[in-house]
């Protein structure tokens, strides 16, 4: 005779009890994220896969502040039945935030392996670096170790053409 | 290849431009173990804050990664290792709108000079980036091309191979890069080695292999490619290098305007302007496409002579241009290349060679009477049918009259079986052409 596994002491329990998984970043927070959304995220999959995912995942690298951020767009892009257009409206609100947050957010998506959020930070950095000139891209990231005169001398005069 | 993990764990050396300018700054940061300076590759004589804090710092550095945040005003790409600087500037490349976008992440600084010239980013980049213009050509542009082309890039491959091919009349060694393009599955390439095949470019009139074009055009059409498609229903129709199926034909056809109706739509600047001319009876009447057999669309159609601003709103009319002025599409930047190139050398590629007449084209001859002529005017002369039929459509159709019978200068004539001597049916569309 078996017990079915899953069987709990209350009188009623629920029908499907969504999996949680805890988070826990570099500055000690915990954050709980559904199974489904974690899925977003190839690094947690792989744990989840073997098993290892019961116990508290330590994220060393991520902020709780990021990491709360992180597990939001998990949260959204887990969500059945959102069409794309709202989607892109909520990612489009999601990336407008400063840059050292929007970078934090990229290396947060590489480290935790999440294809959609990192597509859409280097994405979003991309578009802001396409049409500035040089000096207005190092204003703009605080780029402050340029090339010298010389080796700018050498580029612009090999890609002359591409100014009009 | 510098590694990833090597670039990004690696010994910080402060540059010293920086190190004049932020020495104390600098040194403040070093003792409160923040991220300090940037990874370079240049030698560095001296580091401030002393030999043995600096050592500290260095090992402290290689073991941690960098401090999330970094300090206020740093360098915030100092956060990244290189893969995800690489996979930002893979995508400046693939979204640049001209080659300025990409040469002025070059000229930002050092990391950003040696990962934009990475064969990964410079094999993402779009037609845009690579759009060299004809005034513009030189060595280094030439290079560019060259160094895209080998890192894998197919719009590459296909534009050096165009203006290989045609302006530089390095014929081998164009194909071939065409041919490389092709075999990434690249319609525009695939088509333009279609028509080299369908006129025999580069050689003798016996050198066309109608087969070979009518297999490189079916390829092109089922990417999608509409001149592809015209061009196929042009020689399913006529019988040329495939068996003749008129139905088929017709299909491609239709296909091909309805495509084309969809891309301009689908732009939002253009969407504006052809919205604006479609009348409410054209939609009404595409809407039952197959309402009427097709010889009194026909019938129809030839009323249609005059140049169509508002749809009569009667008969089939995606095989004409659907009762709108479709906007010209877009000439790729090879194209646009070779346009530029020509009228730059007076509007001809050589004693005798004529360009084809559809100015979104570009090519020229590459012989002596390759190309062929209007029918009805002869004042005009296409690459290739599915050129003759975009041309009428936007332009030639208004101004094509009959002319008496002209007086054929060494004609090419050839196995065809049109020669010279009857006149071609002026097809309402234009859409049979003859060898001149």
């Amino acid at each position: 005779m078996s017990s079915p596994p899953s069987a709990s002491a209350s009188s009623s329990p629920p029908p499907c009890p969504k999996k949680m998984i805890t988070l826990r970043s570099s500055d000690g927070a915990t954050f709980e994220i559904e199974e489904t959304a974690a899925l977003q995220s190839k690094t947690l999959e792989n744990m989840i896969h073997e098993n290892c995912a019961s116990t508290l995942i330590p994220v060393p690298n991520i902020t709780g502040e990021v990491l709360a951020r992180v597990v939001e767009f998990c949260s959204k892009h887990a969500e059945a039945g959102v069409d794309d257009e709202s989607l892109g409206a909520w990612d489009e609100e999601f990336v407008a935030v400063d840059h050292t947050t929007l970078f934090d957010y990229i290396r947060a998506a590489n480290f935790l392996e999440i294809p959609t959020l990192l597509d859409l930070g280097c994405q979003t950095v991309a578009d802001m670096i396409k049409g500035k000139t040089p000096d207005e891209i190092k204003k703009t990231f605080k780029i402050t170790t340029a090339c010298t005169p010389e080796e700018e001398e050498e580029v612009r005069g090999e890609n002359q053409w591409a100014f009009e | 290849m510098r590694t990833r993990r090597g670039m990004c764990y690696s010994e910080s050396d402060l540059c010293s431009e920086k190190m004049r300018a932020a020495a104390a700054a600098a040194a403040a940061k070093a003792a409160a173990g923040g991220v300090v300076g940037v990874r370079r590759r240049r030698r560095v004589d001296s580091i401030p804050g002393g030999g043995e804090d600096a050592a500290l710092l260095r090992r402290k550095r290689r073991r941690c990664p960098p401090r999330v945040g970094g300090g206020g005003g740093d360098d915030l790409f100092d956060a990244l290792p290189d893969d995800l600087v690489l996979s930002v500037l893979c995508r400046v490349a693939g979204s640049a709108s001209s080659p300025a976008d990409l040469v002025n992440v070059l000229l930002t600084c050092r990391r950003f000079k040696s990962l934009g010239l990475h064969s990964m980013v410079l094999s993402k980049a779009s037609s845009n980036a690579l759009a060299v213009r004809a005034h513009g050509w030189c060595d280094s542009a030439h290079r560019f091309l060259k160094l895209c082309a080998d890192a894998g890039n197919v719009e590459a491959s296909y534009t050096l191979g165009m203006i290989r091919f045609y302006c530089l009349q390095s014929r081998g060694s164009g194909a071939s890069l065409m041919a490389k393009a092709a075999i990434g599955s690249h319609a525009p390439a695939l088509y333009s080695l279609a028509v080299i095949q369908f006129n025999g470019s580069g050689g003798s009139k016996n050198d066309k292999d109608l087969r070979a074009g009518v297999a490189l055009c079916a390829r092109a059409a089922f990417l999608g490619h509409v001149d592809a498609m015209r061009e196929l229903g042009h020689c399913l129709q006529d019988g040329y290098g495939v068996r003749q199926n008129v139905a088929e034909g017709r299909r491609f056809l239709v296909q091909a305007n309805a495509r084309e109706l969809a891309a301009v739509l689908s732009s939002p600047s253009a969407a504006a302007a052809a919205a604006s001319l479609l009348s409410t009876r054209a939609w009404l009447a595409w809407s039952s496409p197959h309402a009427q057999p097709p010889h009194q669309q026909q019938q129809q159609q030839n009323h249609q002579q005059h140049p169509l601003r508002h749809a009569a709103g009667t008969g089939c009319p995606l095989l004409s241009d659907f009762g709108c002025n479709v906007p010209a599409p877009e000439a790729h930047p090879a194209n646009r290349f070779m346009a530029e190139w020509f009228a730059a050398r007076g509007g001809s590629a050589g004693p005798g060679l004529r360009l084809c007449s559809h100015v979104g084209c570009g090519r020229p001859e590459t012989r002596k009477h390759e190309f062929r002529r209007c029918s009805v005017c002869g004042a005009v002369n296409y690459c290739s049918r599915a050129c003759q039929a975009l041309d009428w459509k936007l332009r030639h159709k208004a101004e094509c009259t009959p002319v008496e019978r002209w007086v054929d200068d060494d004609v090419d004539g050839d196995g065809d079986g049109d020669g010279g001597e009857h006149d071609g049916v002026a097809g309402f569309n234009g859409d049979v052409m003859e060898e001149s």
